[in-house]
């Protein structure tokens, strides 16, 4: 079966490998039947809040990923809401004159229910790009003043809902997480997340439905064999592992 | 695959929503997994007053399923641990116990454990230190368990150089910083992972240090055979890190 993987940050700069890491990245996944991934960045490498160069930085490994292998990857332009709506426009109209630049991701450098968030959204909106959103159940971090727990994920969904979302990190939204997503239907989960807890996968998918559920790995922090184990091992059934593994995502990003 | 698993539970645990299997059931869902042989402990015990009861329902659930080993739960931070233990040896086999320093609060350092090492050592058994069993992120809102500090593990190692340790449920980079220098410690695999895990993990600790963990049923079974599957390590470390170094640790 051919996989699509919705979630990976194929620069990782914790070993200084440099661009080159990214092909060495993509013949793993292949390794894997991994036929198309959506880069993200190395969305930590300055911190949880990047300044203008540094997200620049970020993005233009990803465009160069993306120019590179435009039929192996999506990209997705990293932004730092907090640096203003100026700023925000400037990064998204930069990225996505390149093709291949389907989306917006939003990591730690503030909460989803920011305000600082309506000109992220106003873009996805009049490009008509998909958000992809960190989250994870602040319940034990504390962290919530940047952080967004699931809860804040699906109200942002909520104020946009012209606005296609990705919840990330289905393991890390947990249970609490999911039945905050029932009935926002502009909003999917992400299988990423954490270590391969069983049941989740499951659970998900009973209570949001089969086709709100996408497959993500977060490699290299991940490894694409357990990350597709969460969901081969969950006994979903064939048509449902072939949506999660590639279809909703393949709809969802608008692929050929 | 034909793995002997480090690390599998059996009983009930109240915050996630987890199989529920007898001895029986357990052995057949690993099996189909290619998890040939499994050491299982007593999930209950986490909880529970103290660990006699589940160890006890353990024995008794696993006696006549060969593919299960009994790997019964000590708590020495209760006054009867030395009686958990004898007791446990009285009733069957046991090559390995188990301690839970993070739900038992047990003083890994303290002079419990350093008694505990010793009548370990004397009783032929061999310890296995349970360092997480979930992520701590997930723990309940109403409980605040988390993992000992790896400056603690350390010091625990490095008082007692020549007895055999089995690390379970380390990260990564916890079972990297661990195992070096360390060659009485074994780590499992059941939370380590990166892109390529056996030959990220393998670059970083010695090959006969490292075991096969699937965690059951806390994680998805699948995902531990699946770190195998395509793993590119030679075949002779993929036996040793399957079953043998395992059973080597054991036997020792």
């Amino acid at each position: 079966m051919t996989v699509l993987d919705a979630h990976t940050h194929p620069h990782f700069r914790e070993h200084q490998a440099g661009r080159a890491a990214a092909d060495v990245f993509l013949r793993e996944a292949g390794r894997y039947g991994i036929e198309h991934i959506v880069a993200l960045g190395d969305v930590l490498a300055f911190g949880r809040s990047p300044n203008a160069d540094q997200l620049r930085s970020i993005n233009d490994d990803t465009l160069w990923l993306v120019k590179r292998h435009p039929e192996q990857v999506t990209g997705f332009c990293y932004l730092n809401p907090t640096l203003g709506e100026r700023a925000v426009w400037q990064e998204v109209e930069r990225c996505v004159a390149v093709p291949g630049i389907r989306g917006l991701k939003l990591e730690v450098a503030n909460n989803a229910r920011d305000a600082c968030m309506r000109p992220v959204m106003k873009a996805a909106e009049r490009y008509g790009l998909v958000v992809l959103q960190h989250a994870w159940n602040m319940t034990k971090i504390k962290q919530r003043s940047f952080h967004t727990d699931p809860e804040d994920a699906v109200l942002l969904a909520r104020r946009f809902p012209n606005v296609r979302v990705i919840m990330a990190h289905l393991t890390g939204c947990g249970v609490r997480g999911v039945l905050a997503a029932r009935g926002c239907d502009n909003l999917v989960v992400d299988t990423s997340g954490a270590a391969p807890e069983a049941g989740i996968v499951a659970y998900a998918v009973e209570k949001l439905g089969v086709h709100r559920v996408i497959y993500g790995s977060d490699a290299p922090i991940r490894d694409f064999a357990v990350a597709i184990a969460r969901i081969t091992g969950a006994g979903l059934g064939r048509d449902a592992e072939r949506r999660i593994l590639r279809d909703n995502a393949r709809e969802l990003l608008r692929l050929p | 695959m034909n793995a002997f698993d480090a690390l599998t539970w059996l009983g009930r645990w109240p915050f996630a929503f987890l199989a529920e299997r007898n001895a029986a059931d357990l052995a057949r869902h690993l099996k189909a997994h290619g998890i040939a042989r499994a050491l299982v402990s007593p999930l209950d015990a986490a909880f529970a007053p103290e660990p006699g009861p589940s160890n006890r329902a353990l024995f008794r659930a696993v006696r006549g399923v060969s593919a299960l080993e009994a790997v019964p739960v000590i708590n020495p931070a209760l006054p009867d641990w030395r009686d958990q233990l004898q007791d446990c040896l009285d009733r069957a086999p046991v090559r390995l116990v188990r301690i839970l320093p993070s739900y038992h609060r047990v003083a890994l350092t303290g002079p419990a454990m350093a008694e505990c090492v010793a009548m370990c050592r004397q009783q032929g058994v061999k310890l296995a230190i349970q360092v997480r069993l979930i992520d701590e992120r997930h723990e309940h809102h109403a409980v605040s368990i988390r993992p000992p500090k790896v400056a603690v593990l350390a010091r625990f190692l490095d008082a007692f150089p020549n007895e055999p340790v089995l690390l379970s449920g380390l990260l990564r980079t916890e079972a990297a910083t661990l195992a070096a220098g360390r060659p009485q410690v074994r780590v499992d695999l059941a939370f380590v992972e990166w892109l390529e895990t056996l030959r990220t993990t393998l670059a970083a600790v010695p090959a006969r240090q490292v075991v096969f963990a699937s965690h059951t049923p806390f994680l998805e079974t699948a995902a531990a055979p699946a770190k195998f599957a395509r793993a590119r390590i030679t075949p002779a470390a993929k036996r040793a890190l399957l079953s043998g170094n395992l059973e080597r640790f054991l036997s020792a």
